[in-house]
């Protein structure tokens, strides 16, 4: 796809976030440095607190960092762009709008036919297992099912960087557990680079290359731990000792 | 220690409450009939021979104590038509207007001889005659009362149309309207907008609908049970009001003076123009006979009414008024 | 076919409730003896309807008090949603405006009618105003409320999608600030009516505020009864219209718990 596959697809340099208003300055983050390279799946966790939401916003764009840099394939992020798909923490759908026209949404931004929209749509509809919900409101579905919606519209435009704000967070274990697998299946078929953050180290550990552990207030980074689990991951891959070790590892990290 | 503070608490609710009731059954007041006298207009030195007739104690020689209210002209006929209240002060038209749809109203006292309403205009516009008004913008608050009557009663008597002039429906904004020239001609009451006006500097042209025309004015009404159950009643009331009016005539300032009890504000108003607009207000007053309403004129009233369509069919005059207790 | 019934039902115990009224009014009215001029019996109103409907005189003067509503609701809408616009959107506008805005609410339209009537002169446009100001107040409120409850994620998607300013309207702001939006419409609509009958009242020859004047000045009481109950219907005619509009855009919101 690209030809600079020799150089890592995105660099973090000395990043830090600091809030200031009326009654003082909060450190958000601080001195974070890591790289990704193309078609991993990273995840990052962290307790409430520790910058993770912060860490994702300032990857997305919507948050400029007080200092340090955010390079992606060799142009510094300072503003929303092209080629990054989000995923929020609630599934941030468009209630009037249907599962269908929720997808498209990011086409008919950037005026793209409808025939066409509709086209790529049905695909993806079909990749995250929503056939037969087009025309169904957001009303009308479960938080997996809304999910799946947004996961959808994160990938419409066929980005190179995929961000998710801890988007299982908010459904029962079965379910998130049943998601996480989904999105393993996706991330295979479609080979996007994935920043994924959450809060649930064995989920992390489950669908993760690598895991960034951040230590809560300043968020600093402790440790950036290598998942050598085999792919294609099972279930009972969560009962194994390696995986215990791992999430021991980042248990103690981020404590 | 509880029962004797109730005991206490009792002995003062007692005390208070024979001491309210007392004075009611007692005092001098109880042996007053109560009325409550709709003016038809908000206080006003127009209304001096009455504030008069109270403070100089008439209402009470003749057994009334009396209660101004100062809502709207068509609810005093209403309620005095339904036994609610016993009297009002009225506009002539409203009479026949008002029998015509069955209120069982009789007119028993003429205060205004002269229908009050005139045409009002800058010198400028040279409207000196009825004639005049053809083609010409004429403000009024709307196409009713006594206003929107005298006006057509007017254009009627020099064979004018409504149609013949431009009529503009302002409101009671007369004043502001005429000052403005947003019109060339308002219509209003003789004893107020023009005075109101010239003492803001304009030279203005006026046209007295009773030059022209004897139209049954301002007045006292009652109802026909009243009149059959009490005429007595009616008797005296009316006797304190005449000798008010009377009072009014002869000791115009003093009359003046009794208003400023009655009308808030009166002090920081120009005392000049009101005192003048009392004045006006007297040179319309039916003085010979006091009360007293000419036959001819509540039938030019009835065929002006008739005319406009405000009566669909003609009523008994003889009964819509008396002249039995005119002095 | 379920949905069928129930209106049917809605219906029925609509015209249920009318006549049960009407059947009160018509005995208290008899036996009370009250004179019609007081309080005309339900048979008196109508036949007094029949005759202005027969001369049209009603429909004339209903028609000049739509045209008032009309306009004002337009007038009012418009600068309610510009106003609200900015006030939701700018802190400096909303503390620059919000003194006066909070001023006006409490301007007793009655009061300030006559004076719209010299300012405008007694043609239409003084109803249209008192209509608009009328609507105004409501409309504002419920846009500002309906702008700021726009939830800040789907802000932050929008960005995210490098949506430019008028997609973040159309797409965004306008559908999700509509539900708040329209139950101001709900109240506005209504009171529009009121703001242009009052605007009547006060110096007209025409409209059924006017009317209404004409039936007082004649001890006409059915006739003001006739011109009331027209101007009821006239803002059950304006609700109605709002909230078939809301079924028609809302239906999202409606789904939910089927």
């Amino acid at each position: 796809m690209n030809s600079a596959n020799n150089h890592p697809l995105l660099e973090v340099k000395d990043l830090g976030v600091t809030f200031t208003d009326d009654k003082g300055s909060l450190q958000a983050l601080n001195q974070i440095s890591f790289s990704v390279d193309r078609e991993q799946f990273i995840c990052v966790v962290g307790p409430s607190g520790s910058g993770k939401s912060t860490l994702i916003r300032v990857l997305a764009g919507l948050l400029a960092p007080t200092s340090g840099e955010v390079v992606l394939d060799g142009i510094p992020i300072n503003e929303p762009r092209q080629g990054v798909g989000i995923v929020f923490q609630k599934a941030n759908l468009m209630p009037w709008r249907s599962v269908l026209r929720n997808i498209t949404l990011p086409l008919e931004i950037n005026h793209v036919p409808q025939n066409e929209a509709n086209e790529r749509a049905s695909e993806l509809i079909e990749l995250v297992g929503l056939t037969g919900f087009e025309d169904w409101l957001p009303h009308d579905l479960s938080g997996g099912m809304l999910q799946r919606v947004a996961i959808a519209r994160s990938l419409i435009q066929d980005p190179d960087l995929l961000l998710l704000d801890e988007p299982f967070g908010a459904l029962d274990a079965l379910t998130r557990e049943k998601m996480g697998a989904e999105l393993l299946r996706i991330w295979r078929v479609r080979k996007k680079t994935v920043i994924m953050i959450t809060h649930d180290i064995s989920e992390a550990v489950f669908l993760a290359d690598r895991v960034l552990a951040i230590s809560p207030q300043p968020g600093n980074l402790r440790l950036d731990l290598e998942i050598n689990l085999e792919r294609p991951r099972q279930e009972d891959d969560r009962f194994s000792p390696e995986f215990v070790v791992y999430t021991q590892q980042l248990r103690d990290a981020i404590r | 220690m509880k029962t004797k503070y109730m005991l206490w608490i009792l002995v003062v609710i007692f005390t208070a409450v024979s001491c309210s009731i007392q004075p009611a059954n007692d005092g001098p007041t109880g042996e007053l009939t109560h009325i409550r006298l709709p003016m038809g207009y908000i206080p006003n030195v127009q209304y001096a021979p009455f504030y008069a007739a109270v403070e100089k104690g008439f209402f009470e020689e003749y057994g009334i104590e009396l209660e101004f209210d100062y809502s709207y002209e068509t609810d005093g006929v209403a309620l005095v038509g339904a036994n609610e209240l016993q009297f009002s002060l009225v506009s002539g038209e409203q009479v026949p207007i008002a029998r015509a749809q069955g209120l069982p109203i009789v007119y028993v006292m003429a205060w205004y001889e002269k229908y009050p309403v005139a045409l009002v205009s800058k010198t400028e516009q040279n409207v000196k005659t009825p004639q005049d008004l053809a083609g010409k913008r004429v403000a009024l608050p709307g196409p009713f009362g006594a206003n929107y009557v005298g006006l057509r009663a007017l254009l009627g008597e020099v064979g004018l149309q409504e149609s013949d002039i431009i009529m503009e429906s302002v409101g009671f904004n007369q004043v502001e309207v005429l000052a403005t020239d947003t019109t060339e001609v308002i219509v209003g009451y003789s004893a107020n907008e023009p005075i109101q006006l010239k003492a803001q500097g304009y030279d203005l042209d006026l046209i007295l609908v009773s030059d022209y025309l004897d139209l049954v004015s301002n007045g006292i009404i009652t109802n026909e049970k009243t009149l059959a159950e009490d005429p007595e009643l009616v008797e005296r009331f009316v006797s304190a009001a005449l000798k008010g009016i009377q009072f009014a005539v002869e000791n115009p300032e003093e009359a003046f003076q009794f208003c400023f009890k009655y009308i808030e504000g009166l002090e920081d108003a120009d005392q000049d123009v009101q005192f003048e607009v009392l004045q006006a207000s007297m040179e319309l007053y039916q003085t010979d006979p006091y009360g007293y309403s000419h036959p001819e004129a509540w039938e030019n009233m009835q065929g002006v009414l008739l005319q406009m369509g405000l009566m669909k069919k003609e009523i008994d005059l003889e009964e819509a008024y008396t002249n039995e207790f005119s002095q | 076919m379920k949905d069928f019934g129930v209106g049917i039902r809605k219906i029925g115990f609509l015209v249920l409730s009318i006549l049960a009224g009407l059947f009160l009014w018509q005995m208290f009215t008899t036996f009370s003896q009250i004179p019609s001029f007081i309080f005309p019996k339900p048979i008196e109103v109508w036949d007094r309807l029949i005759i202005v409907l027969q001369d049209g005189s009603l429909m004339k003067h209903a028609l000049i008090t739509l045209q008032e509503v009309l306009f004002g609701l337009m007038l009012g809408l418009s600068a309610a949603i510009i106003t609200g616009y900015f006030l939701a959107k700018s802190r400096i506008v909303e503390r620059v405006l919000s003194p006066y805005i909070v001023a006006s609410q409490s301007i007793p339209i009655v009061a300030i009618a006559p004076l719209l009537v010299i300012w405008l002169g007694p043609g239409i446009f003084s109803k249209i105003l008192t209509s608009a100001l009328i609507v105004f107040f409501p409309v504002l409120v419920n846009t500002v409320v309906g702008l700021k409850s726009v939830p800040r994620e789907l802000y932050d998607l929008m960005r995210s999608l490098q949506a430019n300013t008028w997609q973040r309207i159309i797409k965004l702001e306008i559908p999700a600030a509509m539900p708040v939006f329209l139950g101001g419409l709900r109240i506005g609509a209504t009171l529009s009516v009121i703001g242009a009958v009052v605007g009547e009242f006060v110096g007209a020859d025409k409209g059924l505020g006017f009317l209404v004047n004409v039936g007082r000045g004649l001890y006409d009481t059915a006739l003001v009864f006739v011109a009331v109950f027209t101007i009821v219907l006239l803002s059950l005619g304006l609700y109605g219209s709002v909230i078939f509009i809301e079924n028609r855009l809302l239906s999202w919101q409606k789904r939910n718990g089927d």
